[in-house]
């Protein structure tokens, strides 16, 4: 997938006074594959919306989302999953882990299913970000800022065209912060993916492409 | 162990798990013994009948109280009776009982013990013959005539008079080993040595080769031929309304007990197949138990199944777990289940080869494909229920 195309796209429960003044909502916008774009906004502008749209588990708008000009509403079942084993990924702001489970078993749980990373490769990625014996620690242990790092291994966890990333840092220091970031680049370096970050006002790190205003 | 199975595993209930397997042990146990009980009686009940429906009856003529009075040949089969039979459309083959037209007077021996007895012998043609030896024949000048006797007379000795008598039991090989002495006197006398050949459970009667009654009729007998007493009818209808017309019409009898063993065969049939039927509505009962409660679980666990869904997860994926556990369930049950048939076979096998000494009760293979078929069925029913609430789950989410 090169491209994500926004075509009027807006929440059936936004009024027009809702979207005035967005740079996102009822407008043209493409995200590109090997750019990086933040959507920014205040608290109930809909940036969690947005993301569920483009991920295709909420249906509640109108307007479009295109993948490479496809209507993402005509995808079947099977193509969104191989979509989000090998191109789409996405790391949701309430994280979506096991609790019960631990650190390593919550990131096997994704990677015996794409079967992207080694063992060692993984362990490096948790050292890197500041989770180096933590692997065998059950997540419901762990931080709120621990645990982000942990849902942003997992998300790297598969082939990417796309990553969609949802208030990654909101729970993490600034130097964590720039780790992650520093991460992200290398892996948009290295893959070529496109990234999507939203953001309530402390956002990654990143050089971003474009800002966009929700 | 997967981190799946461990999220799975922590809402299983072992106890309802374990209830289920012995609920469904008891149904699958009582449904595959039910197949194998009637696997193994009901073709001894129907005695001579092969499994290709093929049946040998005795025909008689029914017993005048009048004609008793008379000599013991009233009776007779004339040749145009015996063509008429053969005429019918449930007759394959038919033939008369040759009897012996001279007097025997037998001695027979074994390891030293003698006794000696009037005899009587009669013949068939060798197709008429259960499983004849290879020595069925006899050409004069021969050492030996074979002889059949009826498996009664071997069953009637050692479960009725051997036990009152506080004599030993004889087998079937043991009792090959007696020594015959056939003294024929008729027109002149003869000495024949005889060996027992088989034991049939078809003719009751004692048997040698139709060669022999031949040769021997024309050498000792008075010169007529006597007209048969019995016949033997070769047939694949023998439960048709017409056959059962005909011998009634003609005050023909047909060989004791074949009609009373043929209800009895249809009767236990039913009454086996309601067992059966009820034991596989147990195993279906506790199927579908065991299905709910991992719905139950199922449902427990929707958190876990979103998650997996957006990870990209399919339902089949999703279900593996649950999907591994009600399968090796019913294979434990499969297992179970054959174990406890095949204990309370050997119980009633037991018994049965008491009273059925000639019964092939030893296959056990047929039932392993009947379990497994049993085992499969449920276990692919159950995945698919569970599939498809997992899938169902999954569409609510997209």
């Amino acid at each position: 997938m090169d491209v994500i195309e926004l075509d009027g796209l807006c929440p059936v429960f936004f009024s027009a006074a809702d979207c005035s003044g967005s740079e996102l909502w009822n407008n043209s916008l493409v995200f590109r594959k090997g750019r990086a774009y933040l959507v920014e906004a205040a608290s109930g502008k809909g940036k969690s919306s947005f993301c569920s749209f483009v991920c295709g588990i909420r249906h509640d708008y109108t307007g479009h989302v295109l993948f490479d000009g496809r209507d993402i509403r005509t995808f079947a079942q099977t193509e969104w999953r191989d979509m989000r084993r090998s191109s789409f990924g996405m790391m949701f702001q309430d994280l979506e882990l096991f609790p019960e489970l631990t650190v390593t078993e919550n990131l096997d749980i994704k990677n015996r299913l794409t079967g992207y990373y080694s063992f060692s490769e993984m362990e490096d990625l948790l050292c890197r970000l500041g989770l180096s014996g933590k692997s065998g620690q059950k997540v419901s242990t762990l931080s709120l800022g621990e645990r982000q790092r942990v849902a942003f291994i997992r998300t790297l966890a598969q082939p990417l065209d796309f990553l969609l990333m949802d208030e990654p840092v909101s729970h993490l220091d600034v130097f964590n912060a720039e780790i992650m970031a520093s991460v992200v680049a290398e892996e948009m370096d290295k893959r070529g993916c496109g990234v999507i970050v939203t953001s309530l006002g402390h956002a990654l790190p990143l050089e971003y492409d474009r800002r966009i205003r929700l | 162990m997967g981190p799946l199975w461990k999220m799975v595993r922590k809402h299983l209930s072992v106890g309802q798990l374990l209830g289920f397997m012995l609920a469904n042990a008891a149904g699958v146990s009582i449904f595959l013994l039910s197949v194998r009980f009637h696997a193994d009686v009901v073709p001894l009940l129907k005695g001579n009948t092969s499994v290709t429906g093929e049946e040998h009856v005795i025909i008689t003529k029914n017993v005048n109280p009048l004609k008793s009075l008379g000599t013991g040949r009233g009776n007779t089969f004339s040749q145009e009776e015996i063509e008429n039979i053969a005429a019918q459309d449930f007759a394959d083959a038919v033939a008369g009982f040759r009897s012996a037209d001279f007097s025997v007077y037998a001695e027979l021996s074994i390891s030293g013990i003698g006794m000696s007895t009037d005899m009587f012998l009669e013949s068939v043609p060798d197709e008429f013959v259960d499983n004849p030896e290879a020595d069925w024949n006899y050409v004069p000048g021969d050492a030996s005539v074979p002889v059949v006797l009826p498996r009664n007379y071997l069953d009637l000795y050692n479960f009725a008079f051997a036990p009152a008598q506080n004599l030993p039991q004889i087998s079937e090989e043991l009792a090959k080993a007696v020594e015959i002495v056939l003294h024929v006197r008729g027109s002149r006398s003869e000495t024949f040595r005889a060996h027992l050949s088989g034991f049939s459970n078809r003719i009751n009667t004692i048997l040698v080769p139709d060669s022999f009654l031949e040769y021997a009729n024309r050498a000792f007998g008075s010169g007529h031929e006597p007209e048969p007493l019995r016949l033997i009818l070769k047939t694949h209808s023998a439960g048709d309304a017409a056959f059962a017309e005909f011998m009634e019409k003609h005050n023909y009898r047909v060989s004791d007990g074949r009609d009373s063993t043929s209800r009895a065969a249809v009767f236990l049939g039913a009454a086996v197949g309601m067992v059966a039927a009820v034991g596989l509505l147990i195993c279906f009962i506790s199927m579908f138990l065991l299905v709910l409660g991992t719905y139950l679980v199922v449902e427990k666990n929707v958190y876990m199944h979103s998650v997996l869904f957006r990870l990209g997860y399919s339902p089949w994926q999703s279900a593996a777990p649950y999907v591994a556990v009600v399968s090796a369930a019913n294979l434990a049950v499969a297992v179970l289940a054959l174990i406890v048939v095949y204990l309370v076979r050997n119980f009633y096998v037991d018994r049965l080869g008491a009273f059925f000494a000639d019964a092939d009760l030893s296959g056990f293979a047929g039932l392993y494909s009947v379990a497994a078929i049993v085992c499969v069925g449920a276990s692919a029913l159950s995945s698919v229920l569970i599939y498809r609430r997992i899938a169902g789950i999954e569409r609510s989410l997209a």
